[in-house]
């Protein structure tokens, strides 16, 4: 398969203090990567890096064999429209309703569109999702397990091909942890490509053909989900209080 | 210590240099704002709203006593020296030159600047701003720039209010002091009035303006990822746009006299 984004020696520093070290790791178009390790290990840093949302301090970003940061502003406009980025808190725009929260993306991508296609679009979305929030309302009245659905329908109004997802199933219960790994699921059969930073070893294994594990700010190993799996039994899952054997 | 300092010099140095670029960064894209299509039109006219509209009041109030205090002090004191024609002149330079932007930078920079900071560097640290990347907006185009605009264009609308309310402030306390006709009084505050005083005003609101919005805006992208650094970003900015404020007025008041 196409690599269509790949880290080559990736460093990562806030201040003094390096997260990434040196990560190299590609994804396929169309693959699901999980990738897992301890808390504070900087996998939401290299997610984060990946989407080009950090600009790393070493190495290189390659989109399409191409560097990320390199790229002319309408070159990184389309990796925008194909890419989506789910945070772990949601990050919703608080100042602005669900409506407007999930029409923004689509105004700014697709300014061809009248009103009532925007709001085909965004009730589409929110039905794929199951999102339940009222269209009018704002981030801060809904729950967080609400907030998180409806940062994945805003994610999916411009049907993006790569999908970044950061811990999407944290703070929401486990009916709501199950619909999102189903949604997750159904959206990489559907041809995305997903790379998704989780703790859940269930959840990854359910879905992913591909797993990432990170300690310390390195990849320590990276492959085919079962073997790569195999290699770590028993060290992925997160304990109660987030520590894992890594 | 020697290698302490030195770090300290080079991070000093690269920080200042940061501020410098992302100044010219925010006042390129503002100074463009008008001709892109705007996503962020909307976040113009509520800052526009916040800055110029809702700080009438308390601009109207302070304008209103500056110009009473200009005109109680000036008439105990000027006709002392038979000078009281030039209570007219002095009230321009006070009002339309020298306090009435200074002030109304004052007035903006402790509502806006602290609003701006504050609301920026929340949005830092609840991921807002990292959204709004990973959707393609640009945050210096769609959250800097306009804020700018819309402070500064605020900041030359509000000194109108200020003026002329400082103006009718006077003049309300002058004519309990002396009996003096609407016309006559305005007539010589007219005749006072040079374009270089407007322009010298106006511009100096204009300098204000970018100053107040751009501190604002740098210290609220500053923050990291505590909300406790919210509140000290809003210090910061208000501090920050007293201080660049007072010394621009002292270069531009020098050029004007140079």
């Amino acid at each position: 398969m196409e690599t269509v984004l790949e880290l080559k020696n990736v460093n990562a520093e806030i201040g003094s203090y390096r997260i990434l070290d040196d990560a190299s790791v590609g994804f396929s178009r169309g693959s699901f990567t999980a990738i897992m390790g301890a808390a504070g290990s900087g996998k939401s840093t290299l997610l984060k890096v990946a989407a080009g949302l950090l600009i790393p301090t070493g190495g290189e970003v390659l989109f399409e064999g191409r560097n990320l940061h390199h790229l002319s502003r309408k070159e990184e406009f389309r990796f925008r429209r194909e890419s989506a980025f789910v945070f772990q808190d949601a990050a919703l725009w608080s100042n602005q309703t669900i409506r407007e929260n999930l029409e923004l993306p689509l105004k700014l991508h697709h300014p061809e569109l009248n009103a009532a296609q925007m709001e085909a679009i965004v009730r589409r979305c929110c039905e794929e999702t199951g999102c339940s929030a009222e269209l009018g309302e704002r981030p801060s009245d809904l729950s967080a397990g609400e907030q998180k659905f409806a940062a994945l329908a805003r994610a999916l109004v411009n049907d993006p091909t790569i999908l970044f997802l950061d811990e999407p199933t944290s703070s929401i219960d486990d009916t709501a942890a199950r619909k999102m790994y189903d949604l997750i699921r159904s959206l990489h059969r559907g041809g995305k490509t997903v790379i998704v930073v989780t703790h859940s070893e269930t959840f990854a294994s359910r879905g992913a053909d591909h797993l990432c594990v990170v300690r310390g700010g390195r990849i320590v190993a990276s492959g085919p989900y079962r073997e790569t799996a195999a290699a770590f039994a028993g060290q992925l899952e997160t304990g109660p209080k987030g520590e894992t054997a890594l | 210590m020697i290698r302490n300092l030195g770090a300290a010099a080079i991070r000093g140095a690269a920080d200042f240099f940061y501020a410098i670029g992302f100044f010219f960064r925010v006042v390129k894209n503002g100074a463009l704002y008008f001709r892109r299509g705007q996503v962020g039109f909307r976040v113009l006219v509520m800052q526009i709203l916040f800055t110029g509209v809702q700080a009438l009041g308390v601009s109207a109030i302070i304008a209103l006593s500056l110009g009473a205090v200009i005109i109680i002090q000036g008439s105990s004191l000027l006709p002392q020296f038979g000078q009281s024609r030039l209570m007219y002149t002095i009230l321009i330079i006070v009002i339309t030159r020298e306090l009435g932007p200074l002030l109304t930078a004052f007035i903006v920079n402790a509502r806006s600047g602290t609003a701006i900071a504050t609301e920026l560097g929340t949005m830092v640290v609840s991921h807002e701003i990292e959204a709004y990347v990973s959707v393609g907006l640009d945050p210096i185009s769609y959250l800097a720039a306009p804020r700018v605009v819309g402070v500064t264009v605020s900041m030359l609308a509000l000194d109108i209010y200020f003026n002329v309310f400082g103006l009718i402030g006077s003049y309300l306390v002058a004519r309990l002091i002396r009996p003096i006709e609407f016309n006559e009084y305005f007539g010589g505050i007219a005749a006072a009035l040079t374009a270089t005083d407007i322009v010298s005003g106006l511009l100096k609101c204009f300098v204000f303006g970018i100053i107040v919005s751009v501190t604002a805006v740098y210290r609220g992208f500053a923050v990291q990822r505590a909300s406790t650094e919210i509140p000290v970003a809003g210090i910061k900015s208000v501090g920050g746009g007293f201080v660049l404020c007072i010394l621009a007025d002292a270069v531009l008041t020098l050029i004007y006299y140079i």
